[in-house]
């Protein structure tokens, strides 16, 4: 059978499936399941996507940060209260300046909610019952871990390109884009995201830019995460009485409060819902037998550069490493007469190991399937140079024949 | 004609949106039952035959119903709830770890007064089912971009707008899609031979 035979027989298949009756819904009109969930839902109030925030009113955020900081500052002044030692609790009042958290600074809401502002940056709203501390503050990149609860970050557009990260029992959410709430619900951390995008990866200690690794959810999106994987782990053997099923939280979760400017819908425990799909090595087998043998592919595309805090001659070696390797693959591998030239612009998304060693090339659109494999095997020993914690970079290249 | 039609659709969506926001369940049951069977055919399609497929289509209201205030009013309803259907399918083949399988072996049932329908059935049941194996070896971008196209009819440009890629993307991933699915039938040529049983009288040969 020639390829224009499969091609047709494979137009005819298309068109036979399309005719295909779809099944019909059993109930005519809304199913119980679905009309106990409006009720649900509609109880706590649907509201509509809010309008972005007017520019006067982003003029006044400083100020309302400055107000609550020379309250935070009247409040210990006129406690006279000794810091405890250890971690300490903070006084129990409606918003906090993180400017002036010092780092590792248990914060607690017993009875309502507690609102921190970093001032321009970020603020994060801890619900009812929740426990979060500020880690660090350093690189222009904020980290909160969440000790219990539930917690709902709005994050201000930045250049940074990670500028604010959640940390959550082994799972680290990084802030791309502007709202999102995180909750501890028994061992799953659940992840969902109004605005903008968050990516999802198991912590990993001592990276300052992004890692290799993790889920991309997007607006709408909400998923649960289990030490940054979506995969819960194994039951332990022989100890069925003993491990309570995960989710099932083991203390009573506490009330997830949504960010009230934004109409931040809460999640919901036990709410399985939609990732985009990692490029994980979880894949099935079938479509690792299927696929070309390219190099694996990142999570983002189409994200500006971030080369973090790299060299910026490390970055560039790198770029001009691949990029040969890739125009040299190209040349090859793209069939035609010397006489006509072929030229192709792709979007190369690099990862890089602090020691030098490639993890990721991608490209997007992608290369044809035989480039793409000598792309691979040509890079699959390079080396470029080491950098202090790695990096990812993106870059436009285009290729000629 | 068509377009004022799809502009009318649209406003209803919105009005029908901005009462579910007020909490008004007639209206989430209207547009549960206007999407119903445009959902329930992507799901279907995306996955093929599945036991699981009432559940999900729930699901994907379900999400509808919690994600509604994310929904921007000046985006239209039907291409948001595409990509959230698309959505609550790829993460329930991540959750459930599986491709879709090939429905179970049927037996044609005894033909009725001579109607040869009852064979070619069977047949033809098979044959789709061999395809949504096929779909099932796809990527899943190059599944979706390939199903809302040649399943569902959609534009690129409307699947760009679902799929968040550009027109460009949404072709070469067509494009790919179509050459690898080729390339499979061609490589099998049991596979083949099952896809032009029924294919092979009476048609058209190139």
């Amino acid at each position: 059978m020639s390829s224009r035979d499969s091609r047709l027989r494979l137009a005819r298949l298309a068109a036979e499936v399309r005719a295909e009756r779809v099944p019909e819904p059993r109930e005519p009109g809304l199913p119980p399941r679905l009309r106990a969930e409006f009720r649900g839902v509609a109880s706590g109030g649907l509201r509509s996507a809010p309008p972005s925030r007017p520019a006067a009113a982003r003029r006044w955020w400083p100020v309302f940060g400055l107000a609550a900081a020379a309250a935070l500052a009247l409040v210990f002044v006129r406690s006279g209260a000794p810091a405890p030692e250890g971690p300490r609790r903070v006084a129990p009042i409606a918003t906090l300046d993180g400017q002036a958290l010092d780092l590792g600074v248990l914060i607690v809401a017993e009875d309502r909610a507690r609102h921190v502002e970093h001032a321009g940056r970020a603020s994060w709203q801890l619900a009812p019952g929740s426990q979060a501390r500020l880690v660090s503050a350093t690189g222009g990149v904020l980290r909160v871990s969440l000790e219990q609860g539930s917690l709902a970050a709005e994050v201000e557009p930045s250049r940074q390109h990670e500028s604010f990260v959640v940390q959550a029992r082994g799972t680290e959410v990084a802030v791309h884009g502007t709202h999102f709430i995180v909750s501890l619900i028994g061992e799953r951390v659940h992840v969902a995201v109004t605005r903008g995008q968050v990516q999802v990866r198991p912590t990993l200690s001592g990276r300052a830019v992004l890692p290799v690794s993790g889920t991309l959810l997007g607006p709408g999106m909400q998923a649960d995460f289990w030490a940054g994987s979506t995969e819960p782990p194994p039951p332990p053997p022989h100890t069925p009485a003993a491990a309570p099923p995960p989710a099932t939280p083991s203390a009573p979760t506490p009330p997830i409060a949504p960010v009230a400017p934004q109409g931040a819908r809460p999640a919901r425990p036990g709410t399985r819902m939609p990732a985009k799909p990692s490029a994980e090595p979880s894949a099935p087998a079938a479509s690792a037998a299927a696929a070309p043998p390219a190099l694996p592919r990142p999570l983002a595309t189409g994200a500006a550069s971030a080369a973090g805090d790299a060299p910026a001659a490390s970055v560039e070696q790198a770029l001009e490493t691949v990029t040969d390797r890739v125009q040299h693959c190209f040349r090859e591998q793209v069939p035609g007469s010397s006489e006509l030239g072929i030229e192709a612009t792709t979007r190369l998304g690099l990862w890089v190991e602090p020691d030098g060693e490639l993890l990721r090339a991608d490209f997007d659109p992608p290369l044809a399937p035989g480039v793409e494999r000598c792309v691979a095997s040509q890079l699959a020993h390079v080396r470029v140079a080491r950098s202090p914690a790695g990096f990812r970079v993106e870059r436009d290249i285009r290729l000629q024949r | 004609m068509e377009r004022a039609a799809a502009e009318g659709a649209a406003q209803e969506d919105r009005e029908l949106v901005r009462r579910c926001r007020g909490g008004d369940e007639r209206a989430f049951e209207r547009l549960f039952v206007r999407h119903r069977g445009a959902v329930t055919g992507l799901v279907y399609r995306m996955l093929g035959p599945s036991p699981e497929l009432e559940d999900l289509v729930q699901d994907v209201f379900i999400q509808v119903l919690r994600s509604l205030g994310s929904f921007r009013d000046e985006a239209r309803f039907s291409t948001w709830l595409y990509r959230v259907a698309l959505n609550v399918v790829l993460m329930h083949r991540r959750a459930s770890g599986r491709r879709p399988r090939l429905v179970e072996e049927e037996q044609a049932a005894p033909a009725v007064d001579g109607a040869p329908s009852a064979h070619e059935a069977l047949e033809t049941r098979r044959r789709v089912a061999a395809f949504y194996a096929l779909l099932g070896r796809l990527s899943d971008k190059k599944r979706a971009v390939y199903v809302l196209h040649e399943l569902e009819g959609l534009t690129p440009a409307r699947i760009g707008e679902i799929v968040q890629a550009p027109v460009l993307t949404v072709r070469t991933r067509l494009f790919y899609a179509r050459r690898e699915l080729a390339d499979w039938i061609e490589e099998d040529p049991a596979l083949a031979a099952q896809l032009s049983e029924a294919a092979e009288p009476g048609e058209e040969q190139p």
